[in-house]
């Protein structure tokens, strides 16, 4: 019997993208075997080891699923049309917890301010934390241990030996390792239930949106300035809520920029001159500095998650790790900021190597793909914030 | 790059908003990297508020797409949960439709900031491609 098998989208890398196969068979079983010998890769997509279908695959008769006919001994007429349809299932999972979760979390659900309704918050929250460095590790570890269902890391590089002593998702074994790999086996050792993409990419112009979009909070823990603008640009133009930090030497900085309240070139418009300010590779840095400001960045991300307490929304804390100093600022939004003032003079992503003066290093032009052409830098315009404002410091290292 | 034309965006938004609490789902078609069509199919899930799945006559809606001879898709919401798929549908779909179009729409923030939507897709071994979803206007005679 000339029968007609349609053949799921799935499937069709297998019939070198034929949609639909003619068959001459008697039978489903028939032309499920005739299938099966034509093209290579079918029968392992359709059964299990004992020969028998796959219980996620419907096969359809006419409109007719086999299980209320015959099953595979189901006879075929000439013309029939033959359906392979794989099961069509998913769903954004269970509504209450599963036993492993309460206890994973009991200390969360004693919580007045967290409870099962936090807990749920956290579990349906994404971040996207770009750098899985000195700022990165603890503020990853914090987020995974805290349920944070869905976490995004950004970083290009690998684990290198200096990293280890304050990048506390790498370990020894991990030298020579993607730190974005590294990370994630490290996150799913803490909590399984986390879903973890894997980003190895640097953080450019080109790619920025696509990388934010799906997040609803951006955590900032990279070592350089051009990143900072365009993590600061492109979360202000995403509306998205950013956690930021920086440290250098001794000190760190920690401050929250919610669409509408500011956003970082309030304070700082313009970066500093080339090689004014010095990376923890060239000042070096303590290596639990970032371990305390990360795990801050963490907890800012987590009380804007859960709505509880006062986030730093227009303050800028300052932690002074010799004296133990704590100071706040308040920080506003620039009603002239060229990004999130009232009248935006920028309002796509820029060249930012160029911005920051810091011609790209060789290796990173290599792994880009032609940026968009650069619309040139800000102008430093804005007027200086009222309150004096320290270095920047840039370094998530 | 996938194209939403208008029309069919909308008819997501009112489908998925008149399901609500429960997650609705049904098919899509694709022609040339657009969305020509998109059929609702009930969600026969046993627990609709957090998952879904097709009965009989979706899956005849999968065949009609299918003879149409487009691309088929999966859409479906999360009424309150991100437009982003979770465990559950990548465990689902990489074993069942991978690679396949993946249009999701979320609730969460509708009362505030409207519905998300967002496409995907998701491969064999679970992991997830954004894919670039343009809402384009409908051309004159198709929608």
């Amino acid at each position: 019997m000339a029968v007609k098998v349609y053949i799921p989208t799935p499937f069709r890398a297998l019939t070198e993208k034929q949609a639909r196969v003619e068959v001459q068979s008697d039978t489903v079983a028939a032309a499920l075997q005739e299938l099966e010998s034509r093209f290579p890769g079918m029968r392992e997509r359709l059964r299990d080891d004992k020969g028998g279908l796959f219980e996620y695959i419907n096969i359809y008769v006419n409109s007719q699923v086999i299980d209320d006919l015959d099953g595979e001994g189901t006879a075929l007429k000439d013309g029939d049309e033959v359906s392979i349809i794989p099961a069509v299932a998913g769903g954004s999972g269970a509504a209450v917890f599963t036993e492993e979760q309460v206890k994973r979390y009991s200390r969360h659900l004693l919580l007045q301010d967290v409870g099962p309704v936090g807990q749920r918050k956290l579990m349906n929250a994404s971040v996207l934390l770009i750098g899985a460095g000195g700022l990165g590790s603890p503020a990853a570890l914090y987020l995974a241990a805290a349920g944070v269902g869905h976490l995004g890391i950004v970083d290009f590089d690998v684990v290198d030996h200096s990293n280890l002593q304050r990048q506390v998702l790498h370990g020894t074994n991990d030298v020579g390792r993607l730190k974005v790999d590294s990370a994630r086996d490290t996150i799913k050792d803490i909590n399984p239930n986390i879903v973890v993409d894997a980003h190895n990419t640097i953080l450019d112009s080109s790619n920025a949106f696509e990388l934010f979009r799906p997040y609803d909070i951006i955590v900032n823990g990279v070592d350089n300035f051009p990143a900072r603008y365009l993590a600061n640009d492109a979360s202000v133009m995403l509306k998205k809520p950013m956690v930021d930090a920086g440290i250098n030497q001794f000190e760190g900085m920690v401050s929250v920029y919610q669409p509408g309240q500011g956003c970082y070139r309030c304070l700082y418009p313009a970066p500093p001159p080339p090689g004014a300010v010095a990376s923890c590779a060239e000042a070096g840095v303590l290596g639990v500095l970032p371990g305390i400001v990360g795990s801050m960045q963490a907890l800012e991300t987590l009380k804007l998650i859960l709505g509880i307490g006062e986030p730093l929304i227009g303050r800028l804390l300052l932690f002074d790790a010799l004296t133990m100093e704590f100071r706040t600022l308040k920080t506003r939004r620039d009603p002239e900021c060229p990004v999130c003032g009232d009248h935006p003079t920028i309002t796509e992503l820029i060249d930012y190597h160029e911005f920051c003066g810091i011609p790209q290093p060789p290796e990173l032009v290599e792994q880009r793909e032609a940026t968009a052409a650069a619309t040139g830098p800000a102008t430093a315009g804005a007027s200086a914030p009222a309150t004096p404002l320290p270095e920047p410091a840039p370094v998530g290292d | 790059m996938i194209e939403l034309p208008r029309s069919l965006a909308e008819a997501l938004v009112r489908h998925a908003r008149s399901g609500a609490p429960d997650e609705v789902c049904g098919v899509i078609g694709l022609k040339d990297g657009r969305i020509v069509s998109l059929v609702p199919a009930r969600n026969a899930a046993g627990t609709p508020r957090v998952r879904f799945t097709f009965d009989d006559d979706g899956y005849r809606r999968v065949i009609e797409v299918e003879r149409a001879g487009y691309e088929v898709g999966i859409f479906h919401s999360h009424p309150v949960s991100p437009a982003y798929p979770s465990a559950t549908d990548r465990a689902e779909m990489s074993a069942t439709w991978p690679d396949c179009a993946q249009l999701m729409i979320s609730l969460r923030h509708d009362a505030a900031s409207g519905p998300e939507i967002n496409a995907y897709r998701i491969d064999s071994r679970g992991g997830v491609t954004v894919e670039d979803l343009r809402i384009v206007e409908d051309a004159a005679g198709t929608g």
